[in-house]
């Protein structure tokens, strides 16, 4: 097997436990214990072993480092993600991609990396009172946060499939712009979302994970935090439980970590759902209410050359064109996604000729998403998230016909976007779309496209909300320095503080905002 | 796993479903195959939905790759299913005995003959009725089937040069 640094990095002495191959129940203790290793998680664990304290890092997924990543989505969507890719809502509706592996959402994201939008951040001071989080409030984090994970813009040019979405906005006359990514030494082969195999993303396990573990931390793998357990209104424990070396079925062995501080960084369904476990107060039953998705819709189109969507940086090129419409619709932001087989494959509709007809076409293949910006209106009050009978967590996002219209309008915009650019045909991804050959055949068809679940394909990769920040104890679960409510010495550091959706790529803002946060439970203040 | 509330929505398709699923797990466990999830019924399912739902990509019903591409196929819906979170097993569970039970195969995927008789025409008609069903709970079974399947075929480097899609890149050592 090919060595790598992290890997020079455990032979050297780093603390690692695989729990999958513990063979009895163990204790740990520590001056803060993690929950996920992540955005949130990553970034925590570096600042806190910084200031010499010691942390202990619990991670559900397996530790997957630079020489496991072979681009082969077969492997990388069982080893990397939640639910191996398959993740859905309760109705099956909304596929979700979620990361499940030490980086979280950071190793198999995009790298779009944006900073919190500041009408988001008012939105959030005038309706969730939430404080001393305003754009110029934040503006140190977000620098320090691009420092560390070397966000810039890109400045190659794009590939074919993001200049389509730049070249066909720029015709229309829709304002466009380029991704600050954070890498580092690009290479720009295009498979950032299957674990950067050539160490040039500056994900949290080559940043802030390996930095945690200079600094003495410790990091659990393949083990899932079941419950903190609290005695009067203080957390004492988290219990987890071990995963088998695959991930799947929970062991017996139990690992118990005894710490002073507990912070929650398990993204915005496992964090709800750990809390719900614990059973911990949440008197006005906030917990796992308003989560938001970014609902998207994706439209494919046939380019008369390649486009070859599968290399070069996924995403390069964006539109907030549609972001804030001044009719109170819902918004939009336009990206575009990696254009891998099994991924086009399997969210691409229909069945037999038709899908195999693309299929053929793959390299000749673009495809942009809309993200719609759910959260902001009284009638896009989001998802629930809820216990299985096995106490794992799954999501019920309601789609309602103010986010549906969202989605058809995104439709009718993206085909127009494709065709302006040249396509030759533009199939919108729904169960009773067939490629169309101009706009106006499109608009036609769009119009009558039936907007239901498992129709209309919704996916989302942005999973924010249910334990949101504010101003308000009624209102919020925890205040605006991420201390939960009801418990003394537990914190959520990541994206489920979100009172609402971002209308961005939530990476940055999750570095930014628990990098303030964590400098805050230190004491540090604002330094 | 179905709320009482979807239940409704999904009547009489919906209560064959469930009555399907019970039955089917009254029944004598099947016997050992060289899968990990799948049992040879549900192998059955597999081998013959696989070609109408890859149909244009799938090799021709008697031509010499055809065999092989059913097994391999197979093969690989099995190892992803196995790689599924148990509660996702369960649900495709059910979904293979609704498949599987003769009243259900018939009243509810309106498939008249067992699998390994259905003809092409009888599969297509069965995976579009699933695919643009009234009831959500049918979509969601054919949205299974086809995750399952697609993925399966296109996952495999084999199937690669028929899109034109060269692979990842070398990035050397």
């Amino acid at each position: 097997m090919k060595s790598d640094f992290f890997r020079d990095g455990i032979a050297s002495g780093w603390n690692h436990i695989d729990a999958s191959s513990l063979s009895g129940d163990t204790v740990l203790e520590a001056d803060v214990a993690i929950v996920g290793a992540g955005a949130g998680g990553g970034v925590s664990a570096e600042i806190f072993s910084k200031a010499g304290l010691k942390v202990v890092m619990v991670e559900e997924g397996s530790l997957s480092t630079t020489r496991d990543f072979n681009m082969l989505e077969s492997e990388a969507y069982p080893a990397l993600f939640q639910e191996s890719a398959s993740r859905k809502t309760r109705d099956k509706g909304i596929d979700i991609f979620q990361g499940r592996c030490v980086g979280g959402g950071t190793l198999v994201n995009w790298t779009a990396s944006f900073r919190t939008p500041p009408a988001t951040l008012k939105h959030w001071e005038k309706n969730f009172g939430v404080a001393g989080l305003g754009t110029e409030e934040l503006r140190p984090w977000f620098e320090k946060m691009e420092s560390r994970f070397n966000i810039k813009p890109w400045d190659l040019p794009p590939n074919r499939n993001n200049d389509v979405l730049r070249s066909g906005a720029e015709k229309l006359g829709y304002s466009w712009g380029v991704i600050p990514r954070n890498v580092r030494d690009c290479r720009n082969l295009g498979y950032c979302g299957l674990g950067c195999p050539v160490r040039a993303k500056q994900d949290t396990l080559v940043t802030s994970v390996a930095d945690a573990l200079v600094n003495g931390a410790t990091l659990v793998s393949r083990a899932r935090a079941e419950r903190i357990v609290m005695y009067n209104g203080n957390a004492k424990w988290l219990d987890c439980v071990a995963m088998d070396e695959n991930g799947i079925h929970p062991r017996k062995t139990k690992i118990s970590i005894r710490a002073k501080h507990f912070v929650l960084s398990a993204g915005a369904i496992g964090t709800p759902a750990l809390l719900l476990r614990s059973r911990l107060p949440d008197p006005h039953g906030l917990i796992g209410k308003r989560t938001f998705i970014h609902p998207v819709s994706v439209s494919g189109a046939i380019f008369p050359e390649p486009v070859e969507g599968f290399y070069g940086a996924p995403q390069s090129v964006y539109s907030d064109h549609f972001l804030y419409p001044d009719d109170g619709k819902i918004g939009f932001k336009l990206e575009t996604p990696p254009i891998y087989p099994v991924m086009a494959a399997t969210k691409l509709c229909g069945f037999g000729v038709p899908h195999a007809e693309f299929m053929k076409s793959l390299a000749n293949a673009q495809v942009i998403i809309a993200l719609n910006v759910d959260g902001f209106h009284a009638e896009s009050p989001g998802g629930t998230v809820a216990l299985k009978k096995d106490g794992t967590p799954v999501l019920d996002y309601p789609i309602t016909p103010y986010v549906w219209e969202g989605i058809t309008r995104s439709l009718f915009t993206t085909a127009r976007i494709q065709f302006s650019a040249g396509a030759e045909r533009v199939i919108p991804f729904h169960q009773y779309s067939r490629p169309c050959k101009d706009f106006g055949e499109a608009e036609k068809m769009i119009k009558n496209l039936p907007m239901e679940v498992l129709k209309a394909k919704v996916v989302s990769a942005h999973v924010m909300g249910g334990c949101p920040m504010g101003g308000d104890e009624r209102t919020s679960v925890v205040d605006c320095e991420g201390k939960l409510r009801h418990a003394e010495n537990v914190f959520v550091f990541d994206g489920s503080v979100f009172p609402t959706s971002l209308g961005t790529n939530p990476q940055l803002s999750i570095f930014a905002l628990t990098a303030r946060n964590a400098h805050r439970l230190l004491g540090n203040g604002d330094k | 796993m179905i709320t009482r509330r979807q239940l409704i929505k999904t009547g009489m398709a919906g209560a064959l479903f469930l009555a399907s699923t019970r039955l089917a797990h009254a029944l004598p466990p099947p016997g050992k195959t060289d899968f990990v999830f799948l049992s040879e019924k549900d192998a059955e399912v597999i081998s013959a939905v696989a070609p109408s739902m890859l149909e244009g990509a799938f090799p021709e019903h008697g031509s010499p790759g055809y065999e092989e591409a059913v097994r391999k196929v197979v093969a690989r819906v099995d190892a992803t299913i196995s790689g599924l979170t148990p509660s996702m097993q369960d649900e495709v569970g059910e979904l293979f005995s609704v498949l599987n039970f003769p009243p259900t195969r018939m009243f509810v995927a309106g498939v008249w003959k067992p699998w390994t008789e259905a003809g092409r025409a009888e599969i297509t008609s069965f995976l579009e009725s699933w695919q643009k069903s009234r009831f959500q709970l049918l979509r969601s079974g054919y949205d299974a089937l086809h995750e399952l399947i697609t993925a399966a075929w296109y996952s495999n480097p084999e199937t690669w040069a028929s899109i034109g899609y060269p692979g990842p890149p070398d990035v050397g050592a």
